[in-house]
């Protein structure tokens, strides 16, 4: 079978891995709470199915990407896919303050940007804006993340 | 009618109540354009603020916000494939295309031209239908709401008609998308895995930030081209707004679409913004150019989540069922001001209500003025380079994805459904079935169960009342008629 097809047939089966779930749960469930769920998961889990044998079979056409391809296809998707969980991952950790800078600082220089100053002002401004539009308007709080609050508990402590 | 509008306006046209419009306009539009952050959060912010206004001018700055968030919101969806509001979500499918062909400026004079006209044309509408409207809203059954949900489901067929099973697979997922959490029909808790955060169920924002904004975040990331790929842009913003009005058809048919989708409570403008696209689309001559950057896929969503906006204040004001969240709002500012909404608010209350409808539609004239006057600003974000606007546009959304329910759990649920949504375009899997299945999910399941018990469990007599048939006779024809169109395009 054609290498190309292998992405799009595990992106298939994991679709039909999730319907088939929603099938299954809704059928164990007591009473009609499961009807809905059965019959949905069911009918498109079925759908799934038929569309994993067409591309597995080769009748569907092979899908094709816009990303560039090669070793600079596998840093590209790396990037795009790690860039954000990343960030997730330290806002949860360093909080919003810490890791929207770090983001906003690094990311461009990676992604091959090479004006300092621009990178930093614009970096700013978007800081600046944030604290204005969701802190100070809307009264709202950013993440701190698991390392701002224990700071902020023991400077409270003291 | 004409005396009433007239008293309307010589109430709306004071300065106090247009510094307030003016103030809800501005306010409207700035947090229309950040994604997760939307009106609902600026009218349940300022309603505490309201409580020392007169009522009106507390309705008018509430009303306006709404009116200018929705419009706002579009802005985003075209300049960026980033919709500020869902109900600007479908205007990405033709806005965005427009933008990289370096017509952002043409597609949001469009996108005013079509708002403009939906909300103007939906409130004249309103005002001259309320009552009979009123009687089919009041006609209107679980068994109805099914259908509709139905209708609304058989949309996707018309969506995806290049990819008609992979579509279906995707609205299937935003349905089992839909069942996460408290079930509405007995209320057990299903498919949360444990996960506390999931008991609530899976909102909306997380998954239209994460679907569109950072799947979309990642193909800058990837690709790092510049939104205009012409490097430059063409058209001006007036150019779009007559452009609006050689598309009477488009505008027209959008607009009582919306109207009618907008009387109904609990369906809403997200449904029937993707309807009228999806109506346009299949009613055209040349579909080949939807999503290619059709002027028609501009004005039909606009046009019909305007006016569906407008519309959702009948069944509000009257018979104080909120048609959405920005509509439940409103009334409860008018219940802190005293006031019980119904057919005494009309004639115990002419000044305010008529003076809010009139202030409506001076409202959506303002809202355009602003939106011409800053367009061209807004539209030069498509020649900013891609490694400069990923890391903004990433922290942008990613607060305003927390901002919503202040958790974490809704941005790793964002990033979870970027991913998810980047990988379902790179392998031809649409991905906006899944946001019509999961907006459509939990009024398709509770309506079919209301109704299966009203009709005391006969499936036949529950499907056969006039209007759920009349409703799923639609739903059917539009399938067959776009089944039929893509048969008859494979001959030819």
């Amino acid at each position: 079978m054609d290498r190309a097809r292998w992405p799009g047939l595990a992106f298939g089966a994991f679709l039909l891995l999730i319907l088939g779930h929603v099938a299954a749960t809704g059928l164990r469930a007591r009473g009609i709470s499961g009807l809905f769920p059965a019959v949905v998961g069911g009918f498109g889990a079925l759908l799934a199915l038929l569309n994993l044998t067409q591309l597995a079979l080769g009748r569907a056409p092979a899908p094709e990407g816009d990303a560039p391809r090669g070793a600079e296809a596998a840093w590209a998707l790396g990037l795009s896919v790690g860039v954000p969980t990343l960030y997730a991952l330290l806002l949860w950790l360093l909080g919003f303050w810490v890791a929207s800078g770090a983001v906003l600082l690094a990311l461009p220089w990676v992604l091959g940007y090479r004006r300092p100053f621009v990178i930093l002002a614009i970096g700013a401004a978007t800081l600046v804006l944030s604290d204005l539009v969701f802190v100070e308007v809307f009264d709202m709080r950013l993440p701190l993340g698991l390392v701002g609050e224990a700071l902020r508990e023991s400077w409270q402590a003291e | 009618m004409i005396d009433n509008l007239l008293l309307g306006f010589s109430v709306a046209l004071h300065w106090d109540q247009l510094l307030f419009m003016l103030l809800g306009t501005l306010g409207g539009m700035w947090v229309g354009v950040i994604p997760g952050l939307g009106p609902i959060t600026a009218m349940a912010l300022l309603i505490p603020f309201t409580f020392t206004m007169d009522p009106l001018s507390a309705l008018l700055m509430l009303a306006s916000i709404s009116a200018a968030a929705n419009c706002s919101g579009s802005f985003t969806s075209i300049l960026l494939n980033v919709p500020g509001e869902s109900t600007a979500a479908a205007t990405c499918f033709d806005g965005y295309p427009m933008s990289r062909q370096g017509r952002a400026r043409v597609a949001i004079g469009l996108s005013i031209g079509a708002s403009l006209f939906g909300a103007l044309a939906g409130m004249l509408a309103v005002i001259a239908l309320t009552q009979p409207l009123l009687a089919l809203a009041k006609a209107f059954s679980p068994a109805e709401y099914f259908a509709l949900a139905v209708l609304g489901l058989s949309v996707v067929a018309v969506l995806s008609r290049e990819a008609p099973v992979q579509g279906i697979i995707m609205a299937a997922l935003g349905l089992c998308l839909s069942f996460v959490g408290v079930d509405s029909v007995v209320g057990e808790v299903r498919f949360a895995f444990g996960v506390l955060e999931l008991q609530s169920g899976i909102g909306l924002v997380p998954v239209t930030v994460g679907l569109f904004a950072v799947s979309e975040i990642i193909g800058w990331i990837v690709t790092r081209e510049r939104v205009s790929q012409v490097g430059e842009l063409t058209g001006s913003v007036m150019q779009g707004v007559v452009d609006t009005f050689r598309y009477p058809v488009a505008l027209v048919r959008s607009t009582l679409l919306g109207i009618g989708i907008g009387i109904t409570p609990g369906v809403g403008a997200v449904a029937a913004s993707f309807l009228a696209y999806a109506v346009e689309k299949r009613a055209s001559r040349t579909p080949e150019r939807f999503g290619q950057g059709a002027p028609e896929g501009v004005i039909a969503p606009e046009a019909a989540n305007n006016s569906a906006v407008c519309a959702s204040l009948v069944p509000a004001l009257t018979l104080g069922i909120p048609g959405g969240a920005t509509s439940a709002l409103l009334l409860v500012a008018l219940t802190i001001h005293g006031l019980r909404p119904g057919t005494m608010l009309f004639t115990s209350q002419p000044d305010l209500i008529w003076g809010f409808f009139a202030g409506l539609m001076i409202g959506a004239l303002m809202f355009a003025a602003m939106g011409l006057l800053m367009t061209n600003l807004f539209a030069k974000v498509t020649l900013v380079r891609a490694e400069i606007l990923a890391p903004v546009f990433l922290v942008v959304s990613f607060a305003g994805v927390y901002a919503q329910e202040q958790r974490l759990f809704d941005v790793f649920l964002a990033v979870g459904f970027g991913i998810f949504g980047y990988l379902a375009r790179r392998f031809g899997y649409p991905v906006v079935p899944l946001v019509i299945g999961l907006v459509l999910g939990t009024l398709a399941e509770t309506s079919f169960h209301q109704g299966l018990t009203i009709a005391g469990g006969d499936v036949g007599s529950m499907l056969l009342r006039p209007g759920t048939a009349g409703l799923l006779g639609a739903a059917l024809l539009l399938v067959a008629w776009t089944v039929w169109g893509a048969l008859r395009d494979r001959r030819a």
